[in-house]
């Protein structure tokens, strides 16, 4: 056979043409004697994938495979990176599937001609117990789209994985570089045990109800709720409550006990505690005497019972309307709006936001609309905003009105365009054009 | 004698509430550690994993008693961390202010204060770092890096293939040296040497 002989079959695989399973083997077994030769190699790429599926075909499939592996290696040998294996694009979604398929033995799946001996590469290499050189090693990942800021195709999901995990871990850091990092983070070798640890596991069966819950501290929210404490306190303060001094209205309760109690109330009644809030107003009842006390812990205790029946209503338009309502016709409760501010928090995703408070299209953008005070809507964060918007701006295009949506998605960008929720919209904007 | 928590969790399953105390003094202060790894805020952590042992809780039912019961509870952990940080707004302020309350040892001029000193403000830049990573690779720093986990652990814990849990374990180092620095790298190393 002479080489005519074999670019013809190479063409005719090329071409699709089928071949038989000997032909095959003869066009392998002929390969395998070629030097290296530019011209022949690109056209013994371009047919791989024809060689991988017709070699299935063979009573001897592994032995065609073999050479055919003989074959590509010798034709590329040395391994030379980057001449075979970067990408100078980034692959669409079918080309990384076939890349998958490829990485994954599957040799049922055709590759793209431009992968074509990108495959055999990084098995070949990947396949040694020896790691490649760093070098390598990020070509292999660039020519694979594995970098992180690359967004995979669900159907590569693993595949970047896949790879990494026989390159090994840190692919592209030596062990010396490695360790530099870990005695960095070593400096962080102490995490501060809090007093509210040793708490925790009262607190945990008090709340799963397997230990009694009355006078149990709940929880003592931290930063994050620091603005929100803040507000409550200036709120207490102008009701002429302030934490430091109502407690002295006498009683069985110390001054310090006292605050700590109402303290305790108050936080667990924000985080939706009720039955502890409760139990540490009801507390504070028996043992205070300061009528001023006695009233503001008596619209506490009204409001989170009204709430709470609110809350427990099954129709979820008739459970906003009536929080609503709650939330105007009791403007001296203090933790209700904040327990409802942080329910939202809680249902962060958008669908149980738009259950809370997207009800009625037609008065979208007018939150004073929908009851809520002004102090619940201050201390709304941009962020729940922006989710609610996004929510109606869907209800909108949902009902047809697409301008009315454009207006939702704008203002939810003007909150925070860089935000994910303003990326979202965004996006959303976008595909109204 | 160790307490088996898949023993404890089996116990609990079948209805015994002082398992679940139990599990509780297992479990509390390395849940607490990963989450506060992962948050870098003390209170935040304790809410997280107060859910957390609420969860493992109502959840214990679905639990796959051929499972390792720790991975099913670090994931819930983890995924209530992961999910807190996304969720607020307010997370450089925790970091910043959590920072604040770092020890300073800036009237201590002998050498011992010296070292405590660049030992800090090292640990500042630490942190800085650990608080650029996405959530998810925090995650899997404080699993590997700071509760010895095994990379097959975390792929269990996160729910995801091993694979997945090495290129994020890549991925976050390289982010941590980038953000860090040759020089902030090198005075690590020295520091650690000297302690």
């Amino acid at each position: 056979m002479d080489r005519t002989w074999l670019e013809t079959h190479l063409a005719l695989l090329r071409y699709g043409d089928e071949l038989s399973a000997e032909q095959v083997a003869q066009v392998l077994e002929h390969l395998a004697q070629l030097p290296d030769d530019a011209d022949l190699r690109a056209q013994v790429e371009g047919v791989g994938n024809a060689l991988d599926a017709l070699s299935l075909e063979h009573p001897h499939p592994e032995r065609l495979r073999s050479l055919k592996e003989e074959v590509l290696l010798a034709v590329q040998a040395p391994f030379a990176p980057g001449e075979a294996v970067v990408a100078a694009e980034p692959l669409d979604p079918a080309e990384r599937a076939q890349v998958e398929a490829a990485l994954n033995l599957a040799d049922e799946v055709p590759l793209h001609p431009g992968l074509a001996g990108l495959r055999e590469a990084v098995l070949a290499q990947v396949s040694a117990d020896a790691p490649l050189p760093a070098d390598e090693r990020a070509q292999v990942e660039a020519a694979l789209n594995l970098a992180a800021d690359v967004p995979l195709h669900p159907r590569l999901a693993g595949l970047r994985g896949a790879v990494l995990g026989r390159l090994g871990p840190e692919a592209e850091l030596s062990s010396a570089e490695q360790a530099e990092v870990e005695a960095a983070l070593d400096l962080w070798d102490e995490v501060p045990r809090p007093v509210g640890l040793d708490a925790l596991k009262g607190r945990v069966l008090a709340e799963v109800g397997a230990a009694p819950q009355g006078g149990q501290l709940l929880r003592f929210p931290g930063a994050f709720l620091g603005s929100l404490l803040a507000a409550a306190a200036v709120a207490l303060v102008a009701c002429g409550i302030a934490l430091g001094g109502w407690a002295n209205g006498g009683g069985g309760l110390n001054a310090s006990h006292a605050v700590a109690l109402k303290r305790t109330a108050d936080f667990a009644a924000m985080n939706g505690r009720f039955e502890i809030a409760e139990a540490n107003y009801r507390l504070i009842l028996e043992t205070q005497a300061d009528p001023r006390v006695l009233e503001q812990v008596r619209q506490e205790l009204a409001s989170i019972r009204d709430y709470r029946v609110a809350q427990s209503a099954t129709d979820p338009l008739q459970r906003q309307r009536q929080v609503a309502t709650l939330l105007r016709d009791k403007p001296n409760a203090l933790v209700v709006p904040i327990a409802f501010y942080n329910d939202l928090n809680r249902r962060s995703t958008a669908a149980a936001v738009q259950s809370q408070l997207a009800f009625d299209p037609s008065r979208a953008l007018r939150f004073d609309d929908l009851g809520v005070p002004d102090n619940v809507r201050d201390i709304l964060t941009d962020s729940t905003l922006q989710v609610i918007l996004i929510q109606q701006g869907l209800r909108w295009e949902e009902l047809g009105d697409l301008t009315q949506a454009k207006t939702c998605y704008e203002r939810a960008i003007e909150l925070d365009a860089e935000s994910a929720e303003g990326q979202q919209a965004k996006l959303r904007l976008a595909r109204l054009g | 004698m160790a307490i088996d928590p898949e023993e404890l969790a089996r116990r609990f399953q079948g209805g015994d509430d002082q398992a679940f105390a139990d599990l509780i003094d297992v479990f509390q202060e390395r849940f607490y550690r990963v989450a506060y790894r992962i948050l870098g805020d003390a209170d935040g952590a304790l809410d997280v994993v107060q859910d957390a042992f609420v969860k493992l809780h109502k959840s214990i039912g679905q639990w796959d008693a051929d499972s390792k019961f720790s991975s099913w509870a670090f994931r819930v952990v983890t995924n209530l961390a992961i999910d807190r940080i996304r969720r607020q707004t307010r997370e450089r302020k925790a970091w910043e202010q959590r920072a604040q309350e770092e020890p300073a040892y800036l009237d201590d001029t002998t050498d011992r204060g010296l070292v405590a000193q660049e030992r800090q403000r090292l640990l500042g830049e630490v942190k800085a770092a650990i608080e650029e990573l996405p959530p998810g690779q925090r995650a899997v720093v404080a699993l590997r890096h700071y509760e010895g986990f095994t990379l097959k652990e975390i792929a269990d814990i996160r729910g995801c293939a091993l694979g997945t849990v090495k290129s994020t374990l890549h991925q976050a180092f390289r982010s941590l040296r980038n953000s860090l620095g040759p020089q902030t790298l090198s005075r690590a190393t020295a520091i650690q040497g000297v302690a």
